[in-house]
């Protein structure tokens, strides 16, 4: 560690001392000259003297050169090549925007950035959105999280749920960032569908390894969204009716050139075409169910060194249900289960000088989850009255600077610090009764876990550096600060990846992270229910902690139209936590009571990525052979398992094909291991001393020794485009589940009603499910 | 039209399909089952048994022909006989409408009386099953203290605060708190069942695996509350529960209240406390948790080898 501090030291010493030299800076922004959207990841490379760099997450570059001509080149697959011829003897701000290739609909040729055989880091998968909306999808629903599901080395969770799980690791130790800020929770309906609306989405990244000094906070890897910023040129929009939901996505100029918006909507509308059906039922009663979600943002730029962002993201979920007897009684019965996120983050841009760019964001971020119900008796005249109020979740207040720093086109240096202030509301029930005949009233709280506040603190430095042609290396190091009820937990953790260029074709990676995690995720379910509940360390439950080491080949294929990595990890994990056997959020105890600590993981495995980038059919093919285990003083007896995502084979083909300008193809094939479970061995007498209590003992051997039938499933989607007066209109049939496989949703052990003879009895939920989505873009 | 369309493909989708499938679950070869808690007051006693794979038919028979020997501090004491301990009492049949009679009760049982702080092995052999065996050791009797009691006015049932206090040993001890009803019924005869009981004590609530709560007096509900002396280890200590009398008011010709308070070894306890979570586990896939493995101590094989030394107390129920 300490070699890892000085070695940082050396090169920013180099890296000033090289500021001395007579050199000058060229910097700016790029963007997209349809909709002035900054972009992400566009190389900037001065041809003539072979030095390069790209642009930062919010479209900034800067590369200082020696003073000369040179021609200075702007390229980004699905765009064409800019190019400028600069005389480099002052230092230059040059923005240019970036047309696209060919029309609109082209847009599913996938983008990219630097080659992958060039980019330092490994471990790094970008998906983009347009490529996303072309996956066939259940319902028609796109989602984001599903899609990241297809990636190597990520795994799903139950059938056709959104979780995904990383390399091993669990739900919890996934960092999914929404322009810059945490999502708690990510589903919807229980799990089957993601919040995130891919209208309102402009990126999707997943860092699985390597991680970059700049993230921290969860184990197993760092999911960013970044939401689109709003049409700075003209007025557009996109609608789409779907089975369940429809949407609404609106942007454009508020000044242009200056200032845009963008406001997305989506709502499910079951509960309301089954509301008719209910009340045609006539016996009072009212229910349903629907989520909605709405993404908002609006930008401002100020001058060519300041620019301004604000956004917001709102979702919720709700299951209701109601009854009343009749007018003269007025007994009344409701019921009421909803969660949900706020997340809100203002972000400002800052242009310190043309090397150093900076990034201050100020987050908003709260997930709450709350059962609630109420009766109403009338009875001799006296109402009765009882109400039940449960309620968890976490609120979070956050601030961060990061600073961009290129002194060179040798070093990338990025730094930065984060406060977040938490507060957890692990569970609390707020109850009322009021019973005037006995003179009985309750009016009280129930706080089953106290409420506890933290602060999350860390700073970091990392420096993208270029040793000559063929190394280059991300050296960095994350320093954080847990605080809570007077108890510190510091952390420093080393980062490095690194990248030897073989040739052009071929590089080889490898990367080291450790990585601190200091909030849990109480969950016993399969998929992302309301009510997993997020709790900090304490003095009884550590921070886990992980190291992950990944080493890779990577190389590109016909001319950068193929590019191929296999990838290889072994990564260990320390103080895990998990539900006692048996427990849940219902165990009405502090969750400190529930849990069992110190847990230890470990994962392993290998994954291929074959991924076609260019041309009209693109796609990708992906396999992981994977080992996952556990160990846990109290589980197991204190013997390692193998986790409930331990999946030995994960295979998954993506691919799109545009067979003309008004009719495109999707096709999505998944194959997986089964899921590990606990299933019953064999049955056994209890102690007669348990009297008449004792029921006849389970004996589940080891845990997860048992697999369920292996998974696999074909998607297809057919998307069928047509120009008319005033947008484009897209009509996109799917099927998901194509050959209709019963793949296990959950097994239990049942028996036959006829001869008695216990089976194992399979749940499967989706067969074949067609849909259709009518999509309308102006 | 379109509203059916929808309400159809809406049900589609949560239309859950159930098929029997073969699951490839690791062979379960029966292995015997131990069933015996050694208690300070009397004799040797034990059940055998053997387990039965998830998907077999046979039913889970008593295992007569063993040879089960018992060892005191590894030095041989005797071995085990088998005696006829009764009839299990009738049932009716209800799909064959026909009353069965009950079956004949037997157990292993060895004439000698265990001492505090010697350890026992029952080594237990059969020419079907692999060879098991297992350890226990007797714990100290608990230095019980005293005992209060006092009525709860309640207009619902009958229900008494009780407060008792002993004096636990140094190093780590593990408890069983119960109260005993002991009811003869004009129908049914004798039947003995623990009553149900309300606490706030840390260290059962801590420890045990209850039935509910009860929020407006923070607390559990539970009739066999399991403990350890991690709060109060070597100290005296007061426990204060709540227990009902619900026999009351019944066919009941007599009721009576024993409190038991039992020392019992670590393997006991931890064999009660995970079976206690096994029973509370709802099952299913989506919504449940891991299920819940039941702890043994049979090397080779399945069930409990338990220690107790209880101090049983008659509660006299003011009026």
């Amino acid at each position: 560690m300490k070699n890892a501090i000085r070695l940082l030291g050396l090169f920013l010493l180099i890296s000033s001392t090289q500021l001395l030299a007579q050199k000058y800076t060229i910097s700016g922004y790029v963007e997209d000259a349809s909709s002035g959207e900054r972009m992400v990841g566009v190389n900037v490379v001065a041809k003539e003297l072979s030095l390069g760099t790209t642009t930062n997450t919010f479209g900034f570059y800067s590369i200082t050169l020696p003073s000369s001509e040179f021609n200075l080149e702007m390229s980004f697959i699905g765009y064409q090549k800019a190019s400028q011829q600069i005389y480099l003897k002052e230092s230059l701000h040059v923005n240019v925007s970036l047309e696209t290739q060919t029309e609109e609909l082209d847009e599913i040729i996938l983008v990219g950035e630097e080659t992958i055989v060039k980019r330092t880091q490994s471990s790094v998968i970008e998906i983009p959105v347009q490529q996303i909306k072309s996956m066939p999808a259940l319902l028609g629903e796109v989602d984001v999280l599903k899609a990241i599901q297809l990636l190597p080395g990520v795994q799903s969770g139950s059938e056709g749920t959104s979780g995904f799980y990383v390399r091993g690791g669990g739900p919890d130790q996934n960092l999914i960032l929404l322009d810059g800020v945490p999502v708690y929770n990510a589903s919807h309906l229980f799990g089957f569908f993601s919040v995130f609306n891919a209208d309102a989405i402009k990126n999707v990244r997943l860092t699985k390894g390597g991680f970059p000094a700049r993230f921290g906070g969860r184990l197993s890897s760092v999911l960013e969204i970044d939401m689109k910023e709003g049409n700075l040129k003209k007025f557009s929009g996109e609608t789409s009716i779907g089975l369940i939901a429809s949407k609404m996505t609106l942007q454009g100029p508020i000044v242009k050139d200056k200032a845009s918006f963008i406001v997305s909507a989506r709502r499910t509308y079951i509960d309301l075409l089954a509301q008719p059906f209910i009340m045609a039922a006539g016996d009072g009663s009212r229910g349903g169910y629907y989520f909605y979600d709405l993404n908002a943002k609006v930008n401002y730029t100020i001058s060519d060194n300041d620019r301004l962002y604000l956004s917001t993201y709102t979702g919720d979920d709700r299951f209701y249900a109601s009854y009343k007897e009749n007018l003269l009684s007025g007994d009344k019965f409701k019921f009421g289960l909803g969660w949900g996120n706020l997340t809100s983050s203002l972000r400002w841009n800052h242009l310190f000088s043309d090397q150093l760019f900076n990034n201050t964001t100020f987050t908003f971020s709260q997930y709450k989850f709350n059962i609630t119900a109420s009766e109403e008796y009338t009875y001799d005249g006296f109402k009765d009255k009882y109400e039940f109020d449960y309620y968890s979740g976490i609120r979070d207040w956050g601030f961060k600077t990061d600073f961009d720093y290129l002194p060179n086109p040798n070093h990338y240096i990025k730094f930065g610090a984060s406060n977040t202030y938490h507060t957890f509301m692990p569970g609390q029930l707020d109850l009322f009764m009021s019973e005037p005949e006995f003179d009985e009233y309750v009016d009280t709280s129930y706080v089953f876990s106290e409420r506890l506040y933290s602060h999350e603190a860390f700073v970091y430095v990392e420096d993208d550096i270029k040793f000559n042609d063929r190394f280059k290396a991300n050296i960095g190091v994350h320093a954080s600060l847990f605080s809570v009820k007077g108890k510190m937990y510091p952390s420093v953790q080393p980062r490095l990846s690194a990248r030897y260029l073989i040739d052009e074709n071929w590089s080889a990676k490898m990367s080291y992270a450790e990585m601190q995690q200091n909030v849990h995720l109480l969950t016993n379910s399969n998929a992302g229910l309301p009510t997993d509940i997020w709790v900090p360390s304490t003095d009884k439950v550590k921070p886990q902690s992980s190291r992950q080491i990944a080493a890779a080949l990577t190389r590109t294929l016909k001319d950068g139209v193929y590019e191929l990595s296999i990838e290889g990890y072994y990564k260990t994990m320390d103080n895990l936590i998990s539900y006692q056997e048996g427990s849940s959020f219902m165990s009405f105890k502090d969750w400190q009571e529930t849990v069992e600590t110190g847990g230890q993981g470990e994962s392993f495995g290998l994954e291929l990525f074959l991924q076609k980038k260019k041309g009209k059919t693109s796609g990708w093919i992906g396999y992981t052979l994977s080992w996952a285990n556990r160990r846990f003083d109290n589980i197991n007896f204190g013997e390692w398992y193998s986790y409930k995502y331990d999946r030995r084979h994960d295979i998954s083909v993506v691919v799109s094909h545009e067979f003309s300008k008004s009719f495109d193809m999707g096709l999505t094939w998944v194959y997986g291991t089964g899921n590990a479970i606990t299933f019953p061995l064999a049955n056994y007498s209890p102690n007669q001393e348990l009297g008449y209590y004792g029921n006849e003992i389970e004996y589940y051997g080891k845990r997860n020794s048992t697999r369920m039938a292996a998974y696999h499933r074909l998607d297809l989607g057919i998307n069928f485009h047509k120009q008319k007066k005033n947008g484009v209109r897209t009509t996109s049939i799917g099927f998901y589940n194509a050959y209709s496989r019963k793949n296990p949703f959950f097994v239990y052990l049942g028996s036959d009603w006829r001869t008695g003879q216990k089976q194992a009895k399979q749940v499967s939920l989706f067969p074949i499910i067609p849909s259709i989505t009518y999509n309308f873009k102006f | 039209m379109k509203y059916i369309f929808y309400v159809l493909a809406f049900s589609l989708l949560f239309s859950a399909c159930e098929i029997v499938v073969d699951l490839d679950i690791p062979k379960h070869e029966p292995v015997l089952v131990i069933n015996s808690v050694i208690h300070a007051d009397s004799v040797f006693t034990a059940q055998l048994s053997h387990s039965v794979g998830s998907f077999e038919l046979n039913d889970i028979d008593k295992v007569m022909d063993a040879t089960l020997s018992v060892f005191q501090n590894e030095v041989f004491l005797g071995d085990m006989l088998l005696e006829f301990t009764g009839m299990s009492h009738d049932y009716y049949d209800y799909e064959t409408g026909q009353t069965i009679e009950g079956d004949s009760l037997f157990r292993y049982a060895l004439n000698a009386m265990p001492i505090v702080g010697n350890s026992y092995t029952y080594k237990v052999s059969h020419n079907s099953y692999d060879d098991v065996q297992a350890t226990a050791t007797l714990p100290q009797e608990v230095n019980f203290i005293s005992h209060e009691i006092a009525k709860v006015e309640n207009d619902y049932s009958d229900s008494y605060k009780l407060n008792l206090t002993f004096l636990d040993q140094p190093g780590m001890q593990y408890y069983r708190l119960r109260v005993i009803n002991i009811n003869i019924d004009v129908f049914d005869g004798l039947y003995i069942e623990p009553a149900y009981f309300d606490t706030a004590d840390p260290s059962i609530m801590s420890s045990s695996v209850t039935e509910g709560g009860d929020p407006e007096e923070v607390g559990v509900f539970l009739h066999d509350a399991l403990f350890n002396d991690a709060l109060f280890d070597g100290e005296e200590k007061t426990i204060s529960i709540e227990f009902y009398d619900w026999s009351s008011g019944g066919d009941e010709t007599s009721s009576s209240f024993y409190l038991e308070l039992s020392s019992i070894s670590k393997d006991y306890f931890d064999y009660l406390q995970s079976y206690q979570r096994q029973s509370n586990y709802y099952g299913g896939e989506l919504f449940a948790g891991e299920p819940v493995q039941v702890f043994t101590n049979i090397q080779n094989g399945l069930g409990i080898l338990g220690a107790s030394n209880t101090k049983s107390v008659k509660l006299i129920l003011p009026e």
